[in-house]
């Protein structure tokens, strides 16, 4: 029996108490908050709450063209929202707490820190565990010039405290928690303005989705500042103030910062075990999760590979596999999708084509327009697109690119393509059930191999189609 | 389709209009009529910014419609100085009124005589096969 102390519960600590103690180990988990860490207390599971929310309202409000009266105005209560959010979160808390008594993880409510590389300490009680797991997962980052007060000007944690909303938002930022919250606060009648420093929003996303994005952003009055480098957050009597190029670019009554996160990794105490990080504060870790300590691995935000939850699950099963001596299977970072939920949705899976090129491939993209679907004008909901990006020499997936109504629940057929390292034409071949809103898949790959049945005729048909390949 | 072609405008291949406005190195530009009856009901028109400027033959904006997303490029080159604001909330006056109401931009054109160049009504007809 091999003992394991597991820092933190989030996604990454829980999922591997979970795997652990079902595969014989002895787990202690240490985390001095309520078990699911951010992504449920304070990340994914509230703004998705919120979303769902959102898009009622937003549909409800659209009610005649649905061919539906509404007797009556309908509104938002920020207040009830948040308790709805509270009863699911401690829902599913509850939920992983019992998952750990039914596995005998024994739960420590404390801080764990390292005394040296092969003890931690929690609180008065000193542990000496076989292998340490470190999942802190990370914390908002706001440089000091934002001047983060937590009320007027807060991040993506302040925000969701937040008792009422204000008149007016600026969101500083063009990430996914910065497009996520414009469209919720947008829908919840708050002015939002979003400061991007770059030329785009979400800049490491499929270009044409970032178009599509910004597009359905001016459709619903959020305006959106390209290029704009804030330098400064001032507060003003009746607000705050943004700062760029040294003038006044917005002002509104509050701040959201959402420049980014970093690694909780402050009072863990890794010099004392000679953990290696890197400059932002990430524990340094190999394929398998080892950091540069024997029998000390991180994983999940700590390690900066990934900021996502689903990630951080995955290289926790990972990390315990192989402190286990169990069979196990790397991850490919390049097959791990990623969702946002602004409205539309958003998902990816694999390279963009600028990435694909960077990195020597040659490739062709397909895609098709969401609206030549007759499921999207059913739901009502018709901007976006699929686009699915195709090596051109061996046919092989590289990419698939989702905007539009259930993308993230789109995305995982090209995520499983990918990670078997399959062909476009295996989405080709596999018949897709109609009147879905996955057909668009299926005529992106058309397009890209050939010919989609629901496009126009394409002039310049490749002579050597890819379908040969299959 | 019998389309609704003025004489006294320019066309362009892309199927945007240009109208001579009172000051002579102005210019109006909309969508045709036959444009507007291809792409069906509009939904929204995505314009540039007043000082922003737009290059002939590149995309400027957007029209979407029920049926699709298509680029406007534009007829010609220069600085705009007023965009219809009426269409933010009413993009379906581009259907109801191409010509007039639905207009889109007013630019201050880079080269004035850009404007002989473009197609005349009939050159635009032979072009649409009206």
């Amino acid at each position: 029996m091999r003992e394991i102390v597991i820092l933190g519960g989030g996604p990454a600590g829980y999922v591997a108490a979970s795997h652990a103690a079902a595969h014989g180990a002895r787990v202690i988990l240490v985390d001095p908050k309520p078990l699911g860490g951010t992504c449920l207390n304070q990340g994914c599971i509230p703004t998705k709450v919120l979303v769902e929310s959102c898009g009622l309202l937003e549909k409800v409000k659209r009610a005649d063209a649905f061919g539906l009266q509404l007797d009556g105005a309908v509104s938002a209560d920020w207040a009830a929202l948040n308790r709805r959010a509270a009863s699911i979160i401690a829902m599913l808390g509850q939920g992983i707490e019992r998952l750990m008594q039914d596995r005998r993880v024994i739960c420590m409510r404390g801080y764990g820190s390292f005394v040296d590389a092969n003890t931690i300490r929690v609180d008065d009680d000193i542990l000496r565990p076989d292998a340490i797991l470190v999942c802190t997962g990370s914390v908002p980052h706001a440089e000091p010039q934002f001047n983060v007060d937590h009320e007027v000007i807060g991040t993506s944690d302040d925000l969701l405290a937040w008792e009422s909303l204000p008149k007016s938002l600026m969101i500083v930022g063009s990430g996914i928690i910065a497009c996520e919250f414009a469209f919720i606060l947008d829908s919840l009648g708050v002015e939002v303005t979003v400061l991007a420093s770059g030329s785009r929003l979400m800049s490491w996303a499929d270009k044409d989705i970032s178009l599509v994005m910004q597009r359905e952003m001016r459709k619903r009055n959020i305006q959106v500042e390209l290029n704009c480098r804030v330098q400064s957050l001032t507060h003003t009597a009746i607000g705050v103030n943004a700062f760029a190029s040294g003038k006044v670019v917005t002002s509104a009554e509050r701040a959201l910062v959402a420049v980014g996160r970093k690694p909780n990794t402050d009072s863990l105490g890794l010099a004392n075990a000679g953990v290696l990080t890197n400059g932002q504060g990430e524990i340094v870790v190999d394929d398998v999760l080892r950091t540069n300590v024997p029998r000390i691995y991180a994983a999940g935000d700590v390690n900066g590979r990934s900021g996502l939850a689903h990630a951080a699950s995955a290289q926790a099963k990972l990390a315990v596999d192989h402190m286990l001596g169990r069979d196990f299977a790397l991850i490919s970072d390049r097959a791990i999708p990623v969702a946002v939920f602004t409205n539309p949705e958003i998902a990816w899976v694999g390279r963009t084509e600028e990435e694909a090129r960077a990195d020597g491939i040659a490739v062709s993209s397909g895609r098709f327009d969401l609206r030549g679907l007759g499921r999207a004008h059913a739901l009502g909901e018709i901007s976006g697109f699929a686009k699915v990006v195709v090596d051109q020499n061996t046919g092989d997936l590289v990419g698939m690119h989702i905007i539009g109504p259930h993308a993230s629940e789109m995305v995982h057929e090209g995520a499983l393509v990918l990670q078997r390292k399959g062909k476009a034409a295996e989405l080709f071949h596999t018949v897709h059930a109609h009147p879905t809103v996955s057909e668009g898949i299926l005529e992106a790959v058309e397009d890209a191999l050939g010919q989609a049945t629901h496009k126009p005729l394409s002039a310049g048909r490749r002579e050597a189609n890819v379908l040969q390949y299959s | 389709m019998s389309c609704n072609i003025p004489d006294e405008l320019r066309f362009h291949t892309d199927h945007l209009w240009v109208k001579a406005a009172d000051n002579v190195s102005e210019v109006y530009i909309g969508v045709s009529d036959f444009a507007q009856k291809r792409l069906g009901t509009i939904l929204f028109v995505e314009l540039p910014r007043v000082g922003e400027t737009i290059e002939a033959g590149s995309a400027f904006g957007t029209v979407e419609s029920h049926k699709v997303v298509s680029d406007l490029i534009a007829p010609a080159s220069g600085e705009i100085v007023e965009f219809n604001e009426k269409l933010r909330d009413a993009a379906n006056l581009v259907n109801a009124d191409c010509y007039g109401d639905g207009w889109l931009v007013k630019i201050r054109m880079q080269d004035a005589a850009h404007l002989s160049m473009l197609l005349t009504s009939g050159d635009y007809r032979a072009l649409i096969g009206d």
